[in-house]
């Protein structure tokens, strides 16, 4: 008994390690799998990934492979690309919900979040056996603008490039969690003074003056880096709209719970929406909005928003918003190239086709049933989570 | 000639086609229209055409696509204007880490999904006044707005409405800094004594005169104070004794302020001279008990014979529901207000034009007359009179509200 518990412990550490020591050394092979969902090109029967460099190199619609290949046989699996969590806040040490929001200062667009990042924090390796690979780390909602966001891969490594985008943008809060009793801002009228208030100041830096916070808002204002608009209601999110208009940033709307019931105007202005989750418990008036804001144009994609909820609810929150008029082709999107789209990493992440990162999910059904599970997940072509018999 | 006539069939058919495309037009027809601007109708017809009112007598001719709302014998009068009303916002009125923040803008909070919203319409409100809270002396930029619309931007009627400054010890409830504590906190913050609240108002005048002469840079705060002071922005002050309704009158004349005086509950007392001085109020909030803490702030009693007495001197009275929601609604307010010396018209007038005209948004809402806003109540009987119930509101022609 001891023995089997130590050999199971054993394989499972050799799986992290193994690959971790494999390091940049080429990892090339061939998966044959049962059925491959490339989202951007349809789903494939039978077909066959051949992995080089860390790489997709190809996709094949028949089963053939390649001699003096190493073969995966997942023939009676299902391979969809590493899903995106397109907001999220895991890998905090300490108290992580505490360590997400720098309350004392309310307005601070030069502080990253990637700084307070550990990739080797026990929710991080959580998330990638469920099969998120790449995410959005975000600060919290308890500043009106709160920091840079950045955008990491969850398999860190030394020598390899984990971090897709060190600033992706800069989250803004319009939440009523922003305000506090004994801080700058403490009314929502208080909250729109201030962030105009700092706009402005963005818009008046020169290049010359030595201010971080000023560069970067600068930076939102010239509509170079996004602004991720954290809005809930249907108040937060107008009022979200009001400045995006006025200072005609580049934004994503986060949160938009209520987004459907101001579609036409999220439509209108082009803005993606990142939304969820939704969880088993939430209403069925909840759970209709994202096919509301879906069949009405917008650009949907989901969060977990984790450590508030677990990171299996990213895949959950896809399935029962497709249970709820969502099409399933949508939902998909939303988990994979729809985030890599809105973050700006399309090009190497969000799909299974040629040139794309190696990051596949392999799962034991059906990406969209709450009854398959992920078997295997690969990121840059190493086996980095392999599902062990009990 | 005859293809004349064809071209002239056309001519005719092309204007009833397109008023067809509308058919936007509904008549209400009633026993007894109060249009307040003019005498009572007996038996007359309001016709509504793209929300507003297109005409209003006795001898209307219904157009054959209008859908009719008979209203029988009931009463019918314009929809009620609050121009101090529970306001709609989510959270704290107040940005408290200030004590002057003239930029705030209220309207920039509002929240279209609000129950208290709901509670209005009920009670016959169709046009109100939304202003920040009492716990700074200089506190914001109200907002006029009607109770419709999905989000914000479309409920406003008029943004910048109202420029809103607290005298009396609002302001200072709570600045005061504990002996044995060092002055550190967040909340302990200036003004704690009445002469510093009207320091610090005629040093912001002071300021916005300096501002509007010289050439500074460009500053927000600054630049609303200077546009008050030019009259661009009304400014509402919210006092109720008459100790701080004289000193407010002083600083007014000093710096040619034109004023609004909200609640004033001592306002009997200074009658005269806020007739002199052509000086509206706006009375309220009424309530029975005081029940909160809020209702036992100084000054903040219930004097049911201010509104008749006040009217009486010739000062222009408008009543309001007042901010908190356990408050009187507007109609048993105008009906408290005759009760104790108030004439039966100027009660009328004190909760539809004549805060029509102190909001300044006379030309849309206040009456029906042609050409305004079709905001309507349809009651069952004399408005002033506690056992009527509103039976019907009508917003911008729609009916938002029917009882049950």
């Amino acid at each position: 008994m001891k023995k089997r518990i130590f050999l199971s412990l054993w394989i499972t550490l050799s799986a992290f390690c193994h690959s971790a020591t494999a390091g940049d050394r080429a990892q090339n092979f061939a998966i044959r799998a049962g059925k491959i969902w490339t989202v951007t090109d349809g789903v494939i029967t039978d077909g066959v990934i051949i992995v080089r460099n860390g790489k997709i190199q190809a996709v094949r619609n028949k089963p053939d492979v390649p001699a003096k290949v190493k073969v995966l046989d997942m023939s009676d699996k299902h391979v969809m690309p590493g899903m995106i969590d397109a907001h999220c806040h895991i890998g905090l040490s300490l108290n992580i919900l505490a360590e997400m929001d720098e309350t004392v200062l309310a307005v601070a667009p030069d502080m990253q979040i990637l700084d307070a990042f550990n990739p080797l924090a026990d929710d991080v390796k959580k998330a990638l056996r469920s099969g998120v690979i790449t995410v959005l780390l975000a600060p919290g909602n308890k500043n009106p603008i709160a920091g840079q966001t950045a955008v990491v891969k969850l398999y860190a490594n030394k020598t390899r490039d984990w971090v897709l985008r060190r600033n992706a943008g800069v989250k803004f809060s319009l939440r009523d969690e922003a305000l506090m009793f004994d801080r700058q801002p403490t009314s929502r009228a208080g909250l729109m003074v201030l962030v105009r208030e700092r706009l402005n100041e963005g818009k008046a830096h020169k290049a010359e003056e030595f201010d971080p916070a000023g560069e970067v808002l600068k930076r939102v204002v010239d509509a170079d880096l996004p602004a991720y608009m954290c809005a809930y209601t249907v108040d937060e999110i107008a009022s979200a709209m009001t400045i995006i208009d006025e200072y005609g940033l580049n934004a994503v709307l986060v949160g938009a719970e209520q987004g459907d019931e101001v579609v036409d105007m999220i439509a209108e202005r082009k803005l993606p929406v990142i939304y969820g989750p939704l969880l088993l418990f939430s209403k069925d008036k909840d759970l209709r909005r994202a096919g509301t804001m879906a069949k009405n144009g917008v650009k949907l994609a989901f969060a977990s928003a984790a450590p508030k909820t677990t990171l299996n609810d990213l895949r959950t929150s896809a399935i029962l918003a497709t249970r709820y008029g969502l099409s399933p082709e949508v939902a998909l999107k939303s988990l994979t190239i729809n985030p890599a789209e809105i973050l700006g990493i399309a090009d190497r992440v969000g799909s299974i086709q040629k040139g794309r990162d190696a990051d596949l999910v392999i799962l034991n059904g059906d990406p969209l049933q709450l009854t398959s599970g992920v078997e295997m997940v690969i990121v840059n072509g190493n086996i980095v989570y392999q599902r062990q018999e009990e | 000639m005859k293809g004349c006539a064809i071209l002239l069939t056309f001519l005719l058919l092309v204007p009833v086609s397109a008023a067809r495309g509308q058919a936007d037009v509904t008549a209400i027809k009633a026993g007894k229209i109060l249009t307040i601007s003019g005498d009572p109708i007996a038996d007359g017809v309001i016709l509504i055409k793209n929300g507003k009112i297109a005409d209003i007598g006795t001898e209307i001719e219904i157009p054959e696509d209008a859908s009719v709302m008979d209203a029988g014998q009931n009463v019918v009068m314009p929809g009620l204007v609050d121009a101090r009303a529970v306001p709609p916002v989510r959270g704290d009125l107040n940005e408290q880490s200030s004590e002057m923040t003239p930029a705030l803008r209220i309207s920039s909070a509002l929240d279209p999904q609000s129950k208290a919203l709901k509670r209005l319409v009920q009670t016959g409100v169709t046009t109100l006044l939304i202003s920040p809270g009492p716990r700074n002396v200089i506190g914001g930029l109200g907002v006029v707005v009607k109770p419709t619309g999905k989000i914000p931007q479309e409920m406003v009627v008029k943004d910048d409405a109202a420029l809103t400054i607290v005298m009396d010890l609002d302001s200072a409830y709570g600045n005061l800094v504990p002996w044995y504590r060092s002055p550190n906190n967040f909340y302990y913050r200036r003004p704690t004594t009445r002469m510093a609240i009207i320091w610090m108002l005629r040093k912001s005048f002071f300021d916005a005169r300096q501002y509007a002469t010289s050439k500074q840079e460009q500053d927000a705060a600054l630049g609303i104070l200077s546009s008050a002071l030019e009259d661009e922005i009304p400014i509402h002050v919210n006092v109720r004794r008459a100790i701080n309704i004289r000193t407010i009158l002083k600083i007014a004349d000093q710096y040619g302020l034109q004023l609004i005086l909200d609640e004033c509950t001592e306002g009997y007392k200074v009658a005269d001279k806020l007739a002199r001085k052509n000086v509206p109020v706006v009375l309220g909030p009424f309530y029975y008990y005081p029940r909160s803490s809020g209702q036992m702030r100084e000054g903040r009693k219930v004097n049911w014979n201010n509104a008749g007495l006040l009217a009486s001197a010739g000062v222009k009275v408008a009543l309001a529901s007042g901010e908190r929601p356990e408050s009187i609604d507007l109609l048993t307010a105008a009906t408290f207000a005759v009760r104790h010396g108030m004439q039966r018209d100027e009660a009328l007038k004190a909760v539809t034009i004549t805060p029509a005209e102190i909001l300044r948004v006379a030309d849309k809402v206040g009456s029906l007359e042609k050409g305004k806003d079709a905001d309507i109540l349809i009651l069952s009987g004399d408005p002033l009179n506690v056992t009527t119930r509103i039976e019907k509101v009508i917003l911008n022609g729609k009916t938002v509200y029917t009882a049950d």
